[in-house]
């Protein structure tokens, strides 16, 4: 059989780096964040004013969060206002998207059923996606309420600053129970980010070896393979 | 104190020294200044306003009265007798049946909607089994319960105060399984309470809450949990006196070991500082000398609604998480863990299985949907 491939542009360069933001930042954030968790390496040695090391990790851990933050509102902004291409119908789950992610997940796992070829943010990707990223708002949440309780009598910009997190963040208090259970989701959130992270990273490497479409390539790219005419 | 008479002396006798040390001590607590110390001397000296206090016990251990009690400047009795008027106090008053009763009502009858209301311990609310089955029966003092005896005294006093954890939030008695019902005072009443927990509370709040009262004629402001401001504003972990170490990646991991003579940070040892609110660190127990972080010991959140449920295991920094399936007590790592490594298995499974099926899916593929734009 044969197969004319076609290259096509799927994704601008703004989508990539934010991507690779996401990535680099999400892979900080997940290390420092198991270190502060417990501190199982890298211990100061000498007096306390010689060394600095967790109050470093816990900086790199924001700075991380706050790139995190901005990359994904950014994100959001392109997935509606983008003038390449708005993706935000891909993600969000509606019901032909529903049934064709599943017809997706049946292929994945026999080979069998149809998939069909998307330019655009497939069905099955873009629910998952959706799924990963609301578990990132949810460590956006968390995160920021652990983050505004050790900030107390402020003023000013600051102050305000302070004021605007508890108010988007205070409701984690409550649906977890306290800052211990804001903690321990906090925590539990980041094996779930690992597992997704793992699972996505192999979805792709898969389609790109199995499909032969160049899925990878799209990320780094930006473009991938689209069949133009099949013939025998 | 070699004879009686100096004892009675001791007991009787305002030594101004001591006395405007309180005033000092209550002034930092309440983050006020120097030139407030004399303001504060005339609210607590003022006769015509001493307030009458009524202490309630409860479900509690007295803790909280023998913290009380511990302060030495002032000293007991200039507590008792001089500061405040402490009318009606079931630990230390010399009345007892019929005479405490009667005390009581007419406390409240005399100073009604002025009088002060402490609270130790938790109402129960649960009823117990057996015929005489009667609401909140698993606590009752002269044939009423708990919850009577607070309807009662809280409902014509100017302001009611909770201190220890258990009066404000239940405390240990309402933690799983609860068997009693207990619920803190406010939550038992349905009414707003100034809570002043901690296991035991840190008398210097109490008293700074009352004194707050009687210098401005108001309660302070509080948090969402009912606790003054001027105290559970900041966490333990940011006034903490290791926090140096925790900053320096410092590190006790074993009790008795030479980090720990060190006095490193007791975080790997589960210590609850990062998720506790209290003054612990500046107002400090015992007369002002120690506190348990000083002492060598890892905070318990005892300040914390549900210190028990969600503080523990109190040596461990992360609680465990309860596996629906099953009921093991587990950690958030294994679980995670647990979850990646079935996703690496469900991976490693699915590429075996479709790299090695043989089958041409070229087919299978739909082209591209004619796109529009």
């Amino acid at each position: 059989m044969v197969i004319l491939l076609e290259m096509v542009k799927v994704k601008t360069a703004g989508v990539r780096v934010l991507h690779w933001v996401i990535f680099l930042s999400t892979v900080s954030l997940v290390l420092t964040g198991l270190y502060i968790a417990d501190p199982f390496w890298l211990s100061g040695s000498g007096e306390a004013y010689q060394t600095f090391v967790m109050a470093k990790i816990r900086l790199i851990h924001f700075l991380s969060a706050i790139a995190l933050d901005v990359a994904f509102l950014m994100r959001l902004y392109i997935a509606f206002f983008s003038i390449f291409h708005t993706d935000w119908r891909e993600v969000l789950p509606s019901p032909g998207n529903v049934e064709e992610a599943w017809q997706s997940f049946h292929f994945y796992w026999t080979l069998e059923g149809e998939q069909r070829e998307r330019r655009w943010i497939d069905p099955f990707d873009g629910i998952t996606f959706h799924l990963l990223h609301l578990v990132l708002l949810l460590q956006l949440f968390t995160g920021f309420a652990l983050y505004v309780s050790g900030i107390e009598m402020v003023a000013g910009v600051w102050g305000l600053w302070a004021k605007t997190l508890h108010v988007a963040t205070d409701w984690t208090l409550v649906v977890f129970g306290g800052l211990p259970g804001v903690r321990l989701m906090h925590h539990f959130t980041l094996w779930l980010v690992v597992s997704g992270a793992f699972l996505h990273i192999y979805l792709q490497i898969w389609k790109t070896i199995k499909l032969q479409r160049a899925d990878i390539s799209a990320i780094i790219n930006g473009y991938k393979l689209m069949a133009v005419k099949r013939g025998k | 104190m070699s004879d009686v008479k100096d004892q009675v002396k001791f007991l009787t006798t305002i030594d101004r020294r001591e006395f405007m040390g309180l005033c000092a001590q209550i002034s930092v607590v309440l983050g006020l200044g120097n030139s407030m110390v004399p303001k504060i001397a005339e609210a607590l000296e003022g006769a015509a306003r001493k307030p009458s206090i009524i202490w309630l016990h409860f479900q509690e251990c007295t803790g909280d009265s023998e913290a009380f009690l511990r302060t030495t400047s002032p000293s007991v009795a200039e507590l008792v007798l001089d500061i405040l008027s402490i009318d009606y106090h079931e630990t230390i008053m010399a009345a007892s049946g019929d005479q405490a009763e009667q005390l009581l009502s007419k406390t409240m009858k005399e100073n009604k909607g002025k009088y002060l209301v402490i609270c130790e311990g938790a109402i129960p609310l649960a009823t117990p089994p057996g015929p005489a089955g009667l609401r909140g029966g698993y606590l009752t003092i002269g044939n009423k319960t708990g919850l009577q005896i607070a309807q009662e005294v809280c409902a014509d006093a100017a302001a009611v105060i909770c201190v220890g954890n258990c009066s404000s939030y239940g405390g240990v008695q309402a933690q799983r399984p609860n068997p009693t019902g207990a619920v803190g005072v406010g939550e038992a009443l349905g009414i707003k309470t100034v809570n002043i927990p901690a296991c035991p509370h840190n008398p210097v709040n109490s008293i700074a809450t009352v004194v707050n009262y009687l210098l401005l004629g108001s309660l302070p402001p509080t948090d969402r949990f009912g606790r003054p401001l001027f105290a559970y504003e900041g966490r333990i972990h940011d006034q903490c006196t290791r926090r140096s170490h925790f900053d320096a990646g410092q590190f006790v991991t074993e009790w008795g070991s030479e980090e720990a003579k060190k006095g490193f940070c007791l975080y790997k040892m589960g210590c609850k500082g990062p998720q506790t609110y209290n003054n612990c660190n500046k107002a400090r127990y015992n007369d002002h000398t120690g506190w348990p972080i000083g002492a060598g010991h890892g905070c318990v959140g005892c300040s914390e609604p549900k210190f028990w449920d969600t503080m523990s295991p109190f040596y461990k920094r992360l609680e465990g998480v309860e596996v629906p399936f099953g009921g093991v007590e587990s950690t958030a790592d294994k679980v995670g863990l647990a979850l990646t490594g079935a996703a690496a298995a469900g991976a490693a499974v699915h590429a075996v299985y479709t790299f090695n099926k043989k089958k041409e899916h070229e087919e299978r593929i739909i082209d591209r949907e004619k796109e529009g734009k």
